[in-house]
């Protein structure tokens, strides 16, 4: 199983290389984000400080932190559609699901490159935020965190395996690809908290897994808080990984079979 | 019939698909059923190659989906080494190596090599052994010395051949080729059948699936043949007995006087294509040798003048038109 999940990292990291410049522009799109949040940041700190009270005042790192760990949602939800998307369009996808290896699995392994890369620029972002701009953070629970990572990419995976199964039906992009980026935004606290909505947007922003995980991950590497305050934090991601894991292993599974049914599964 | 154990046995399989409702000048359509396949029960034996040969439309396609586990029928079963897929559908995707000659099937930005170590650790390949079946396709399919360059610099021949290497990987039992002469030249053709008779079947003792709109190529190449149309089995042969068939029946063009179909009729000639010209008509008949005298007295005792016939090779129209017929 280790081998295979290699194949596909290696697979993406030399495609991906082969588009040099698109690589090294990602690499460098981090440093220009970074710089953006900053200096965005000397405008609006002194404005919603209050809001920032409990998470270190310092609004940069709130961003930073925010933006950059919300790429793990976006990784989640395209992954997967675009794995059974480009596969449906370039033709890959026919002499994969050729193959022993399932479908969910082949789904799981082809996202392994695009978290890792998206990992690689989290440490950038905040190696730069750290080194650069002089960010705090805390580093005494690596442990909770690495739970809180855990539980949040998965149940981004769900989200993830719902939009896929709307690719498989529908022959489009995924629409939760498009609606999950400004829901995110709006309501996940992403770029500002959500103490600042009305409560019944605060309400609805508690409805989305994105929220509780950013909110857990301030907590641990602004405010070097640790395993007690963010267990319902734990506890909400766990049930939401359990929720949409379940809710879109089913839905997959059930597009797959009426694609082989009605025999679109290559259509496009 | 062959005496080697059945390696794919096909039972009562069919499949239709269902056409949406859609506009027409008459207005709405509603939803319909479409036939591909109706009650196809065949078997493939160890070390045969099968050919599967129709027209356009015919349903090999979707056969050949159903054998990949990319589509399920409807009804029947299909069973590969004992196992049926509709129990453990992984299980024969492990027997059934499917040649995706779809060139858009590669990462076209990765080696050949690199290609095939990826699709082998679909199969669980790893480490010494992955490397040491990667190297042992490429030298089968003599592209050894290419593989390092990118998938898009391969020749369409070298596509082929690496499509091939890639459906061996698992060393299936059975190998499925859709068309797969289908983008290339008379000679790589030629080299292609050869290969895969020579090295692939006979060799390594796989059965294949052969899917062809040919006739002269399954005659090439093949050791049964399967007629379908319209989904449906019409004749299901052994090379042999086709060739006995064709040469028994060979199909003679006509070049006649003016003339009606009627006419050829009421002389008891019945051609199966009927083409008017600028000073007469051009008709093709099938009959059997001995026959052939009878035809032409009877189309002079109808005076439809004879400016000349000649034997011509059977086509799979002529074939599918005697057999249906």
């Amino acid at each position: 199983m280790f081998g295979t999940m290699v194949a596909f990292i290696k697979r993406d990291f030399f495609i991906a290389l082969s588009y040099r410049t698109r690589f090294l522009a990602q690499i460098g799109g981090v440093f220009l984000s970074t710089l953006l949040f900053f200096f965005m940041s000397r405008l609006v700190d002194g404005g919603i400080s209050g809001h920032l009270a409990g998470y270190g005042g310092d609004y940069f790192a709130f961003v930073l932190i925010g933006v950059s760990f919300t790429d793990y949602l976006f990784v989640s939800v395209n992954s997967f559609a675009d794995e059974i998307r480009q596969g449906q369009m370039l033709g890959t996808l026919e002499a994969l699901l050729c193959s022993a290896l399932s479908p969910v699995m082949i789904l799981f392994c082809s996202s392994l490159y695009n978290f890792l890369f998206t990992t690689f620029r989290v440490v950038l972002y905040l190696l730069i935020g750290t080194l650069i701009f002089g960010m705090q953070i805390h580093l005494a629970h690596l442990g909770a965190f690495a739970v809180i990572m855990v539980l949040t990419i998965m149940s981004f995976w769900g989200i993830g395996l719902l939009s896929a199964a709307l690719v498989v039906v529908f022959k489009q992009p995924s629409p939760l690809g498009w609606l999950m980026g400004p829901l995110a935004g709006l309501l996940g606290g992403v770029v500002y908290p959500i103490d600042v909505l009305p409560h019944w947007l605060q309400d609805m922003a508690r409805l989305l897994p994105v929220t509780w995980s950013l909110d857990a991950m301030r907590l641990l590497l602004l405010n070097g808080m640790g395993w007690n305050n963010v267990l319902p934090h734990m506890v909400v991601l766990f049930v939401f990984s359990l929720v949409l894991q379940g809710t879109g292993m089913v839905c997959f599974r059930y597009a797959l079979q009426v694609a082989r049914k009605d025999g679109s599964l290559l259509h496009y | 019939m062959s005496t080697a154990q059945p390696v794919v046995v096909l039972e009562n399989v069919s499949k239709s698909y269902t056409r949406p409702w859609r506009f027409s000048r008459r207005g709405i359509v509603p939803p319909e059923s479409v036939r591909a396949l109706a009650n196809i029960s065949f078997a493939i034996h160890e070390g045969e190659i099968c050919g599967l040969l129709g027209v356009n439309g015919a349903g090999k396609t979707t056969l050949i989906k159903i054998l990949a586990s990319l589509i399920t029928p409807d009804e029947g079963r299909v069973i590969v080494q004992g196992i049926d897929q509709a129990v453990d559908p992984a299980g024969i995707r492990r027997l059934v190596g499917h040649v995706n000659t779809n060139e858009r099937s590669f990462y076209w930005r990765l080696s050949g090599r690199m290609n095939l170590e990826f699709f082998a650790s679909l199969y669980r390949l790893s480490g010494e052994v992955k490397h040491r079946q990667v190297q042992r396709m490429l030298e089968l399919v003599d592209m050894t010395d290419h593989a390092e360059k990118r998938f898009m610099t391969y020749s369409t021949g070298q596509k082929q051949r690496l499509a091939i290497a890639r459906a061996l990987l698992s060393d299936p039992t059975v190998i499925l080729l859709d068309e797969p002469t289908s983008s290339l030249d008379l000679i790589s053709a030629g080299e292609l059948r050869r290969f895969i008779r020579e090295k692939i079947v006979r060799e390594m003792g796989s059965a294949a699936l052969w899917c062809t709109h040919n006739l002269q190529e399954a005659r090439e190449v093949c050791d049964r043949i399967l007629i379908l149309h319209r989904g449906n089995v019409v004749a299901n042969v052994s090379r042999s007995a086709l060739e006995q068939e064709v040469s028994a029946c060979p199909v003679y063009r006509f070049d006649l006087g003016p003339c009606s179909e009627e006419q050829l009729a009421a002389a008891g000639v019945l051609p199966h294509s009927f083409r008017q010209q600028d000073n007469g008509v051009e008709v093709e008949l099938v009959v059997r040798r001995q026959e052939l005298s009878g035809v032409l007295e009877r189309l002079l005792e109808y005076h439809i003048p004879i400016f000349g016939f000649q034997p011509k090779e059977m086509s799979l129209e002529d074939l599918f038109r005697k057999l249906v017929n």
